[in-house]
């Protein structure tokens, strides 16, 4: 049976999502897992939702100095206050939500990178190749807290500064992926079937490349994100990224440590939720790998 | 265990039995791999003497056991297998019984095992000269020099161009054929009583393969060595050894004289194994035999060819068939008789 | 060869990015050193631009960059325009705790996590296996940000037994170098146990014991010479990360090193300081991933052929 060239070229086209896969999500063994990532996005989306509407606002930011350092299960706060009387429970959704805000703009911002530059360095000729190969190095051999904190010192921290800093130190892993896969796609029949009926390059990286690099794509995706949200507490823990009163999980940590000798629960409380929330999204992204992943080609966390 | 033995012994005739008294022999043996509750067979009641300087070629196709049969020899299955019944003798000594430690002080010395790929089958990281030599010193309590003099000694012997130069090297940087031979000095390093070669020449070109087959004749001869030559490459093996036999899932199904054999193999099997390797003028069209080998477990109750076999009788699936003697050692009801010549 | 000149080029490619790259973010950045030396509301404008003339800081940005390069060269180091310490000194006076506390750590990745892996690889799926596991995928997850005020909490508040902060003792490096090596120690782990598991099944190792060589000398000799590839590789990006962790970790535990040191003089737009420790930052890293190459190619042979791995 031989094959037309159009029909060979529709062949790389599409995902082959086979969503019956997904429900072993909710086998008895996986439900701690799937309830746990239910909860913190549901906080997560609340926390965004508290960002986008100012009125809600007061929820984590009011202020009530007679009644700081209120323990767990006191005085109406369910996880007690802070070091201004602030209401801990809000502060960690809120601060939750920051996070997955910066998370996912740092990811989105790095994947555009990484694919632009590998699809480039792979399929656009050796210049082009040689090019991104010297950039790609570089950076990659640049300590990312590094160029973080000179970012966060050249432009003053800010979320924008945090997400920029953190976007630019995680591309370069997703664009060598990149690279590797796409010097390999485009030896496949489909391509070639596309060349040779004269599709232009661009619109046969777009079609055949961006579609068949999703799967991996997804599941780098979700390791970024939970990088990415390390890196933002990391940077305000340094005082180099998101600033009070913005809430933000490192900020916590940050001046918990402060009062660590009056109450260990902000610190204890926003250290366990980071580490939740980083140790679900690895998971998640170890299922998604496992199914989207099969030869491997995604370096485990 | 003893029992069932001799009675399988009472079975073989003449032909099966080598000349020699046997250096290595195999009795009754059975491995199968342990699953949850039950095991799969995976190779049942191999009975094969080798003589001492004999060389026996052991036949068949992938997955019919012959691999397994030379690796349970050395005390090496893959986890997950074991030897469930039998066992194999080194010089009349029980091989299988014998403490791990024991066993492995007779590994690469008293009887030593080479490999179908040469380049994974080496370290890639060690130099080939520290190869050698580490067989001879986890063996012998020699000085490092003299296990040097000898390590160069043999790679020349085979046939390792400036061998002293040599040792420094690393497998990567030989050729597939001198790599072999790297392999097959480490392997002859102690001068061991049998030497097992799991298809040593199928990974090289044809010109490459005839250098090997020749220099472990040369070697055999040398050194009183009986060799287990395994391939499927049934012209080769009949071209090289004293005598053959034929495995199909599992188990031997004929044992003769290789030169006995290639010319009237009595097994169907053996008959079409002959008869897809032979050259055929031009245009005559190649004979293969139909269909494909059973899967352990899956092997039928009698016999375990009768599915693809063109001279099935009724009496074939009923029982399995046991051995019959004639001009070849048979396990077959319905075998391939010869006019007497 | 050629692998060498190139790794050079990058190294010296590297180096100079970061001096353009520091430079000009400090200085064209809002803010500046004088906001922390003066009072901006009370002190009169004209001193401010005396100083500011003195200390070159009106000159045009690449005219300054050129000085400061220039001066690195000859052996200048600059001073701090906050605490008026040559650049010299600060350095002398911070690298060596900064040295001792990342080598801690390497010893704690490298010497402790490979053994540890190789052991979790031998004996697969047992007790210890499990253990090792859970305990680094935990460890794994958490921030060392997180994991060090933890243990201050812990082993330091309530329980007293270990100094939190500052330097001088033997107790003092334990917290910090634990910190920075735990995330880290983790991965090499599971990679040691990884890689060492696929080279255990490689068929060399069968061809090894054919020939008699005792488990022990296979598994610690032959095998994880093999497995070092990947371990050396991820090495090269764990020393890296590293590095880049020392500016966290020194500033939790008040460690008085170059991290501290960086991180304050970035807050206080220290130039000369900043810029200097950056740079002997990134020849740091750009030195051990050199190390890294050559340890690899030391390691296997074949590197040695091609210039790359596998």
């Amino acid at each position: 049976m031989t094959m037309t060239a159009p029909q060979i070229a529709a062949q790389g086209t599409g995902l082959k999502a086979r969503p019956s896969r997904f429900l072993i999500l909710f086998q008895p063994h996986n439900l701690v897992w799937t309830i746990g990532g239910v909860i913190i996005i549901a906080a997560g989306i609340l926390g965004i939702v508290l960002q986008l509407v100012p009125s809600w606002r007061h929820l984590y930011l009011t202020q009530d100095l007679t009644a700081t350092f209120q323990a767990p299960l006191s005085t109406g706060h369910v996880l007690g206050t802070d070091n201004l009387g602030r209401d801990l429970l809000w502060q960690l959704i809120a601060g939750l939500g920051i996070s997955l805000m910066i998370g996912i703009g740092v990811t989105v911002l790095s994947l555009v990178l990484g694919l632009t530059v590998g699809i480039l360095g792979a399929y656009f000729g050796r210049t082009a190749d040689a090019v991104s190969n010297v950039i790609v190095d570089v950076t990659w051999a640049f300590p990312a807290i590094l160029l973080a904190v000179l970012l966060a010192g050249a432009i003053g921290p800010s979320v924008t500064t945090v997400v920029l800093a953190l976007a630019l130190t995680t591309w370069p892993g997703y664009a060598r992926i990149v690279r590797g896969e796409v010097l390999s796609l485009r030896e496949r029949d489909f391509v070639n079937a596309a060349r040779v009926l004269g599709v232009p390059k661009l619109v046969i990286s777009v079609r055949h490349f961006v579609v068949n690099l999703m799967p991996i794509t997804i599941v780098i995706a979700v390791y970024y994100v939970a990088t990415a949200i390390i890196g933002e507490a990391g940077l305000s823990f340094l005082g180099l990224g998101v600033q009070a009163p913005m809430p933000s999980l490192g900020l916590m940590l940050s001046v918990g440590q402060q009062y660590l000798n009056v109450s260990w629960w902000p610190v204890v409380l926003s250290g366990a939720l980071l580490a939740l929330v980083v140790l679900f999204l690895n998971a998640f992204g170890d299922f998604l790998r496992g199914r989207l992943d099969p030869h491997g080609r995604v370096p485990r966390r | 265990m003893r029992g069932p033995e001799l009675l399988v012994k009472a079975s073989v005739s003449p032909a099966a039995v080598p000349a020699s008294r046997p250096a290595l022999a195999l009795l009754d043996l059975s491995i199968s791999q342990r699953l949850r509750r039950t095991e799969k067979r995976l190779v049942t009641h191999v009975d094969l003497e080798v003589g001492q300087g004999e060389i026996v070629g052991l036949v068949g196709e992938s997955g019919s056991g012959k691999s397994l049969t030379a690796l349970a020899c050395m005390g090496l299955l893959p986890s997950g297998l074991a030897v469930t019944g039998g066992d194999v003798h080194l010089d009349g000594a029980s091989l299988l019984g014998l403490a791990p430690k024991a066993f492995r002080a007779l590994r690469g010395n008293a009887i030593s095992m080479i490999f179908q790929d040469p380049l994974s089958s080496l370290d890639p990281c060690a130099r080939i000269g520290a190869q050698i030599i580490e067989t001879i010193r986890a063996h012998k309590d020699v000085s490092a020099s003299q296990a040097k003099r000898d390590a160069i000694e043999l790679l020349d012997r085979v046939g390792i161009p400036r061998a002293a130069q040599r040792m420094r090297a690393y497998p990567h940087e030989f050729s597939g054929g001198m790599r072999q031979r790297v392999m097959i000095a480490a392997a002859l390093v102690l001068k061991p009583r049998v030497l097992l070669a799991d298809e040593p020449t199928t990974a090289l070109d044809v010109t490459t393969q005839a250098g090997i087959v020749e220099l472990v004749r040369e070697l055999c001869r040398e050194l009183q060595m009986s060799v287990v030559w395994i391939s499927h490459d049934l012209a080769l093996v009949s071209e090289l050894a004293d005598r053959v036999a034929v495995m199909y899932a599992g188990e031997i199904v004929e044992v003769a004289d290789s030169k006995v054999l290639f010319r009237v193999s009595r097994h169907p099997y053996t008959k079409g194994l002959v008869a897809s390797g032979s050259i055929r003028p031009y245009g005559e069209r190649f004979s293969y035999i139909p269909g494909s080998i059973a899967e352990p477990g899956t092997w039928p109750t009698g016999c375990r060819f009768a599915p693809r076999c063109e001279r099935v009788r009724e009496e074939c699936v009923g029982e399995h068939p046991d051995f019959r003697s004639g001009t070849t050692t048979v396990r077959c009801v319905n075998p391939i008789e010869y006019e007497a010549e | 060869m050629k692998f060498v000149l190139t790794r050079l080029c990058y190294a010296v490619v590297i180096i100079v990015l970061v001096s353009i790259v520091t430079f000009y973010s400090m200085h064209a950045s809002p803010g500046s050193v004088v906001s922390s030396v003066f009072n901006l509301a009370t002190t009169p404008h004209s001193v401010i631009v005396a100083y500011e003339r003195r200390h070159g800081l009106l000159d045009p940005l690449p005219v300054q960059y050129w000085h400061f390069m220039t001066g690195l060269l000859s052996g200048n180091f600059g001073t701090s325009l906050v605490s008026n310490l040559s650049v010299k000194t600060i350095v002398a006076n911070s690298a060596g705790y900064t040295a001792l506390l990342a080598g801690s750590a390497f010893v704690l990745i490298f010497g402790v996590g490979i053994p540890i892996g190789v052991l979790a690889a031998i004996k697969r799926d047992s007790w210890f296996d499990r253990g090792v596991r859970a305990f680094s995928s935990i460890v794994l997850a958490i921030p060392n940000f997180v994991l060090g005020i933890i243990l201050i909490l812990v082993l330091g508040i309530h329980l007293h037994v270990l100094p939190v902060a500052g330097a001088g003792s033997f107790s003092n490096l334990v917290l910090p170098a634990i910190v920075l090596a735990a995330a880290e120690w983790s991965l090499t782990v599971r990679v040691t146990r990884t890689s060492f598991l696929e080279q255990l099944s490689a068929d060399f190792t069968r061809t090894l014991r054919a020939r008699g060589v005792s488990e022990r000398r296979i598994q610690w000799r032959h095998v994880l010479r093999n497995s070092m590839g990947p371990i050396i590789s991820l090495g090269i990006i764990e020393v890296r990360n590293l590095l880049g962790y020392t500016l966290i970790v020194e500033v939790i535990f008040r460690w008085p090193g170059l991290g501290t040191e960086l991180v304050q003089s970035v807050l206080q737009r220290d130039y000369d300081v900043t810029e200097v420790l950056s740079l002997l930052l990134a020849a740091a890293v750009v030195l051990a991933s050199a190390f890294g190459d050559i340890a690899l190619s030391l390691v296997d042979p074949r590197v040695r052929v091609t210039g790359e791995h596998g």
